[in-house]
């Protein structure tokens, strides 16, 4: 590698796109992965080998190789622990959505980048995806005339392990999924949502993918309405899908049927 | 030979006429307050015009009432009290209060059924909701959409062109269905909220967004428009339970697709399924139903009842829509203007 390459460390593989964040590193020119720090040292070593970079048992000690970047990939609640661990010792952090499972970790979170100056972005790929890119552009053209209602879902498989622990993932399917709908439609529209209604259901077991938790909270499926700047929004996300499903993308389905151009 | 006479002569009573045409019944006649829309229906379906609606009803066993909803009642009333099998188009009537006048008139008059048209005839319906009952265990979230241009010829009707009225607009008009089908798959609701368009300045591009709450804990939203550009019209189904999901759309491209001039060369008529057996298209199966229930006693699968329910569910949406809150339908009062 060159002087001028781009030193990138994982700062765990808790969350599964740690996996797609390694690979798509690894496919980038210009960028070297220097290592990972996973919580599971057993399976972070695994990781290590599968992707042919250095294991780290203690984070300090990965944060400490000059690194310019992390992507953060742990629990939902670590992630506010692991970016106060890496901000002012890295240019640049990239952590796994949602930020965090309440306020004020999300707000501590960017106010601790900000005062040292590290680049914060929270990992919302759908905005990448060239369908909802051409779907942008075609909204910012006014193609559509006066939008009059969005509705959208976000189905997945119940991907089980600590998505299903409360208290590290911070509410199942309804914050987990949530986040990228309702972040497409803030970018959208550049405008914030005004109201919520929603209903959750959380005694659902999903059988099809082996979980039988009962103890736990499980919020599975929601169906949440927004008003957002006048314009009627429904988000309906899910972990209702089988686990055929997980293997391909997601579904991630935005249907604009109030398509009637403004004369 | 069950006979049969149709009320209402309008568009929706021309999908009827085809699937009547191809049931073994016998076609007696029409009664419309148009009785040039009467006579039009004679020469293209054969039977006659009745001056009066009595005239109909002493030469039939069965009526189809197919007027539009603000005018349901009367033949309803009158089919009744003449002891008619009746079958009505939906929205059963425009108030909770008129449904209930009219159940109660059928059952005091052991009146064999009467029953709200509706999409439970449907391959994809009633096929989405048999794999939930048999293979997806219990319900979770179901979601519908049936979407479609403002209906043009019906825009006479006060029901689509009051938006200030409580009972207007595409909830009534078309979310009712879905409502009485997310109510046959998941049982009684408890509560709903809506947000939409009708009460705006723009009622044409009626758009409404229902969420549902069941007594079993299912969660439901239901989509209906009129805001789609004219030529598209659109349903989905998407029933969630604990052991799988089942979808359907109307834009899935279907395993074979036919696609030929009608018969009178004016557009296409557009066939997919295959095989979509004469016996698979959900007027026909539904009118054959009605038949097979008053020929056969079979008991009929929407009964008044689960018309006057459909409406209920509408009204109670309408009102959230209008005061944006959420609505209990245990406690649901309707609004009389």
């Amino acid at each position: 590698m060159s002087s001028q390459s781009i030193r990138m460390g994982m700062l765990s593989f808790a969350h599964q796109h740690a996996v797609s964040y390694a690979q798509n590193l690894q496919r980038l020119p210009g960028v070297e992965i220097v290592g990972l720090w996973n919580e599971d040292a057993a399976k972070g070593q695994e990781y290590a080998q599968r992707f042919g970079m250095e294991f780290y048992a203690d984070p300090n000690a990965l944060l400490d190789q000059e690194l310019d970047g992390v992507i953060i990939c742990s629990a939902n609640t670590h992630h506010r622990r692991d970016v106060d661990l890496a901000a002012g010792r890295v240019r640049g952090i990239l952590c796994e959505k949602p930020i965090s499972t309440n306020m004020a970790d999300g707000q501590a979170i960017i106010d601790r980048c900000r005062d040292t100056g590290t680049q914060l972005q929270i990992a919302f790929p759908v905005r990448f995806h060239p369908v909802f890119a051409q779907l942008k552009a075609l909204l910012d053209r006014g193609e559509l005339g006066r939008i009059l209602a969005v509705e959208c879902t976000n189905h997945g498989s119940m991907p089980g392990s600590w998505f299903v622990q409360k208290e590290l993932s911070g509410g199942g399917a309804v914050i987990d999924h949530t986040v990228h709908v309702i972040d497409l439609l803030r970018w959208f529209w550049g405008a914030e949502v005004t109201e919520i209604y929603a209903e959750i259901g959380e005694s659902l077991r999903i059988r099809a993918s082996g979980h039988r938790r009962r103890g736990h909270a499980l919020l599975c499926a929601q169906q949440r309405r927004l008003r957002h700047a006048g314009h009627q929004l429904v988000a309906s996300p899910s972990w209702l899908h089988g686990r055929r499903q997980d293997r391909g993308h997601r579904r991630t389905g935005c249907g604009l049927l109030t398509c009637r151009a403004s004369t | 030979m069950t006979r049969i006479g149709v009320i209402g002569t309008g568009a929706i009573a021309q999908v009827h006429l085809d699937a009547w045409a191809q049931l073994p019944v016998e076609l007696v006649g029409y009664y419309d307050v148009d009785q040039a829309a009467a006579e039009r229906a004679v020469a293209k379906y054969g039977g006659q015009a009745f001056p009066t609606l009595d005239a109909l009803l002493d030469a039939v066993d069965m009526v189809d009432i197919c007027t539009p909803g603000t005018a349901h009642k009367g033949p309803v009333l009158a089919a009744a009290a003449a002891g008619k099998a009746i079958i009505c188009e939906k929205p059963l009537a425009r108030s909770l209060a008129d449904c209930v006048e009219m159940v109660g008139a059928c059952e005091a008059a052991g009146c064999r059924s009467i029953r709200p048209t509706w999409c439970a005839s449907f391959p994809s319906l009633s096929g989405s909701k048999r794999r939930w009952t048999t293979a997806l265990g219990d319900p979770g979230v179901i979601r519908t959409t049936r979407a479609g241009a403002f209906p043009g010829r019906a825009a006479v009707s006060p029901a689509r062109t009051t938006a200030t009225s409580h009972a207007a607009g595409v909830v009534l008009d078309v979310g009712i269905h879905d409502l009485d089908f997310q109510r046959w798959c998941c049982g009684e609701v408890t509560h709903v909220f809506t947000r939409g368009t009708t009460f705006t300045e723009d009622p044409r591009n009626d758009h409404a967004l229902i969420t549902l709450r069941f007594a079993n804990g299912a969660i439901g939203h239901v989509q209906c428009a009129w805001a789609l550009p004219s030529g598209i019209f659109r349903t989905r189904v998407e029933l969630a339970g604990d052991e799988g999901i089942a979808e359907w759309d109307s834009l899935d491209v279907p395993s074979l697709l036919v696609q030929r001039r009608n018969d009178d060369d004016t557009g296409v008529e557009t066939r997919g399924h295959s095989p979509w057996d004469t016996e698979l298209q959900p007027y026909y199966a539904e009118l054959a139903h009605f038949v097979d229930c008053f020929e056969n006693g079979a008991p009929p699968r929407v009964t008044g009842h689960d018309g006057l329910m459909a409406v209920k569910l509408a009204l109670a949406a309408i009102e959230s829509m209008r005061t944006g809150a959420p609505v209990e339908i245990a406690t649901f009062q309707e609004v009389t203007a």
